[in-house]
């Protein structure tokens, strides 16, 4: 675990304060928070209408001020951290010998010290609030402590978009990107406060619930918190795994967190459906599902297209594991080969998954076929992996150059499923083209090409593909397996004479 | 103190560094030399163990770069070619937070400092902003923060590049004083003469290969023994017989036709094989009427080495 001189000595920690400090940006903007903040408990708030609902207005209006300020200080460390990146800075950070986690660390700690320092700037106005009038005790607690939750797993992703190109257009893309995302966030968060009866009350019932020792809201806030880790962690480490890919990875940490994040969530889903789900509607097995069909695309992504053996650092501390290291380093190998061995058991143990569900079905009165239909999705996963982008591996000089891969393959995913979506919908508008023979062949590619294309077809009731789908999609991913097995092999002999002669 | 074994890094289109191997003793300076693309940076990224080699082996204090490459972190220094970026950073604060990135305790870290400072001439602009030195003064907080750990090997990759003559005779200095202290000094750069000075050895390689290697004063002794030669002839059509007569002779190489009247050729052996060789000319009837032998620099050597690289 982590002792606290190791977080008073990081090094990163310490830069990243010293220059927070220094900066002009963060003075201002402090100086504004405060000022801000004064000025509406002061002026504003006691001459505004409702006696009873001043309270929540201020509230309101002081939320609104702190998340803001989240957002400037995740803009200026995103801001600091990808032009670190693209100018090669960590380069120097790895030759003095600090740990990839250190540098996160470093970086997540000084990102949340900036929060929480505007936060209880924030907080005693907060509770200001509470004596206006409108609002309990506990929801302004329980909103306080979602926001400290939300930040942490919000930076990280922050850090982790700042850490994924070394491009300067890609960074720009970006930033629109992560503008889009935390306006979103921002009305998903105003929504909640202003519209009455919002989910802060019940979050505050929840809160009572669990001050109470109530066995269900300890159950859920127990799922909550295990999902809440692994995605954290599983954040943290791909930010370590993007600082340094070519000589070091977190391989091993990223597949692990990957795999636990992928049976913990059947298991829950297996032990939820027991007692609540059964009977109603069995449109939930998407949910499940396409959970599962994101995490293997992210393994994809993240190690399918990659350099077949993992980086020197990486063999060598494989072969020093002893105990239950070596035994993790067995099972969730570093390297193309121990992807495709780990997507193969994820499909298996879906494929279990599946087949529990199908034999619970029989007692049921659910159509099973929207189950089949769920659980293709994630069968087809070999298939979208292996054409086209897999063939191109076993073209050397293109298997050197797996980053352009990767980009390329992306690109393809997302160009291509947008545009046959796009081609499906304005076909479908117009009644002429509606069912006629163009149509389906669109429908069809949609179902083959691409990722992104082949879910918004699949939600597609009226297609004629609907009924079938699950047996084109468990065709097409018997058949990605077969190519993904015949590429490994490829691969390994492209890689052969490569390996003894570093060692 | 280093050692690099066959060492090679392929890129997607280009061989970058090939069969590269060589030594350095301990205490050495050595110029690492070539022109730009010759694969010196990508030989000095895989030593500094932020690159994998593609084939081959780099030993540093006996202990290979893949298998202990975080102890090998702690007694190199490396300055690459590029700074990083530190906005809101001052020189102090520069140097504090590298001095905790290498885990120097925080009893003697203020002392590390203070010496890095006054060694390099920092101290002066401590409180300065990074982002607003000047080249010359980056270079020095660059090489400062390379000194951090105290390293026993120092690579540094052109750290000159970019200086006032001023800078470099500051630079070579410095140099001279850390190689007096006992670190081994690995340090490259395109110019030969900018390092012929103050080097020990020199390593010379081009398209990523080795060229030459060894002791600088033997390199430029063997070196000194080469001689360009140009002969003019009254008689223009002797030409291609005194071509056929210089091919026959030992140590004779890179013969070149000029003007139809000119052959120039480059001699590598002692002086005293010069007055014969003229004699023979004459005494086979070649017509010759200038005869002009020119002794070779290092810098001279190098771009024939590297010919067509600049
Ligand atoms: N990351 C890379 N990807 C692809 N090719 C590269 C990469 N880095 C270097 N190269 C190629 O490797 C060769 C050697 O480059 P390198 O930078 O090592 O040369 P250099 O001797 O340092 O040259 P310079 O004097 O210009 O600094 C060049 O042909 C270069 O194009
Ligand atoms: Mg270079």
């Amino acid at each position: 675990m982590i002792k606290p001189r190791e977080i008073s000595e990081n090094a990163m920690l310490f830069k990243d304060i010293t220059q927070w400090i220094r900066n002009k940006t963060f003075l201002a903007l402090f100086l504004s928070l405060l000022f801000g903040a004064g000025a509406i408990s002061f002026f504003f708030v006691p001459v505004s209408g409702d006696a009873a609902q001043l309270g929540v207005i201020a509230f309101s209006i002081f939320t609104i001020i702190l998340f803001i300020y989240t957002l400037v200080i995740a803009g200026m460390g995103f801001n600091l951290t990808s032009r670190e990146f693209a100018n090669k800075t960590f380069e120097l950070y790895e030759l003095s010998g600090m740990s990839l986690e250190r540098m996160i660390l470093g970086k997540l700690l000084s990102l949340l010290t900036q929060f929480l320092f505007g936060y209880f700037c924030i907080v005693p106005f907060m509770f200001f609030a509470y004596f206006l009038g409108g609002l309990d005790f506990i929801s302004i607690f329980g909103a306080s402590f979602l926001m400290i939750l939300f930040s942490v797993p919000l930076y990280l992703f922050i850090l982790l978009l700042s850490l994924s190109s070394k491009s300067v257009k890609i960074g720009l893309i970006g930033r629109i990107f992560v503008g889009i995302v935390l306006l979103y966030m921002g009305f998903g968060l105003l929504s909640l406060i202003f519209i009455p009866r919002s989910p802060l009350s019940g979050v505050s019932d929840f809160i009572k619930s669990l001050l109470t020792f109530d066995l269900e809201a300890l159950k859920i806030a127990l799922v909550f918190f295990i999902f809440y880790i692994q995605l954290c962690f599983l954040l943290f480490y791909i930010c370590c795994n993007f600082i340094s890919s070519t000589n070091d990875s977190r391989e091993l940490q990223i597949k692990l967190l990957l795999f636990t994040l992928f049976l913990s969530w059947l298991l829950v889903f297996h032990a939820l459906y027991r007692n609540a789900i059964r009977g109603s509607d069995a449109e939930i097995f998407l949910l499940v599902y396409i959970p599962v069909y994101l995490m293997l695309f992210l393994l994809g992504a993240l190690f399918y297209y990659h350099a077949f053996h993992p980086p020197l650092i990486i063999r060598n501390r494989q072969k020093e594991a002893r105990g239950f290291r070596r035994f993790l380093y067995h099972l969730f190998l570093p390297g193309a080969r121990g992807t495709h061995r780990l997507i193969l058991y994820m499909l298996l143990i879906t494929a279990l998954s599946v087949f529990f569900h199908y034999v619970g079905f029989k007692t049921g009165k659910n159509d099973p076929r929207l189950l089949l239909h769920a659980g293709s999705y994630c069968l087809q996963v070999p298939f979208f992996l292996a054409v086209p982008g897999g063939l191109f591996l076993c073209i050397r000089s293109l298997q050197n150059s797996n980053k352009t891969m990767k980009a390329l393959v992306i690109t393809w995913w997302v160009l291509s499923g947008v545009f046959l979506m796009i081609v499906y919908g304005i076909m479908e508008s117009s009644g002429y083209w509606r069912d006629s023979p163009l149509s389906n062949l669109v429908q069809f590619l949609s179902l083959v090409l691409s990722p992104v294309s082949t879910l918004f077809i699949g939600f597609e009731r009226r297609s004629p593909f609907h009924e079938i789908g699950y047996l084109i999609r468990g065709g097409l991913g018997l058949t990605g397996i077969v190519f993904m097995i015949w590429i490994l092999r490829r691969r390994r002999k492209l890689n052969e004479n490569l390996l003894d002669s570093i060692v | 103190m280093l050692k690099v074994d066959n060492l090679t890094k392929d890129f997607p289109k280009v061989r970058a560094v090939d069969n590269l191997s060589f030594e350095l003793q301990k205490g050495r300076i050595c110029g690492f030399v070539g022109p730009n693309g010759a694969g010196k940076t990508t030989a000095m990224r895989i030593i500094a163990t932020l690159d994998d080699p593609t084939f081959g082996k780099v030993y540093v204090s006996d202990k290979s770069i893949a298998e202990r490459p975080y102890d090998i972190r702690r007694i190199i220094g490396f300055m690459p070619d590029h700074y990083g970026v530190y906005p809101d950073l001052s020189v102090l604060d520069y140097l504090e937070f590298y001095a905790r990135a290498y885990e120097i305790p925080s009893s003697s870290r203020k002392r590390r400092i203070e010496q890095i400072m006054n060694f390099t001439g920092l101290d002066k602009i401590a409180e300065k902003d990074v982002e607003t030195l000047s080249k010359g003064m980056r270079q020095r907080l660059n090489l400062g923060r390379a000194l951090i750990n105290d390293p026993q090997l120092l690579i540094m990759d052109e750290p000159a590049a970019g200086l006032d003559p001023r800078a470099r005779v500051e630079l070579r200095y410095l140099i001279k004083q850390l190689a007096e202290q006992g670190k081994t000094i690995f340090v490259s750069s395109h110019i030969l003469t900018e390092l012929g000075e103050i080097c020990d050895d020199i390593l010379i390689i081009d398209k990523g290969k080795k060229v030459a290697f060894g002791d600088v004063n033997e390199i430029q002794k063997s070196m000194q023994k080469t001689f360009e030669i140009s002969v003019k002839l009254l008689e223009a059509p002797q030409i291609q017989g005194l071509e056929r007569f210089l091919m026959e002779r030992p140590g004779i190489s890179n013969i070149r036709i000029k003007n139809h009247d000119s052959i120039i050729f480059t001699f590598s052996k002692d002086i005293a094989e010069i007055p014969p060789i003229m004699r023979e000319m004459t005494s086979q009837g070649f017509s010759v009427i200038e005869f002009k032998p020119q002794m070779m620099t290092m810098e001279d050597v190098f771009i024939q080495i590297t010919e067509g690289e600049f």
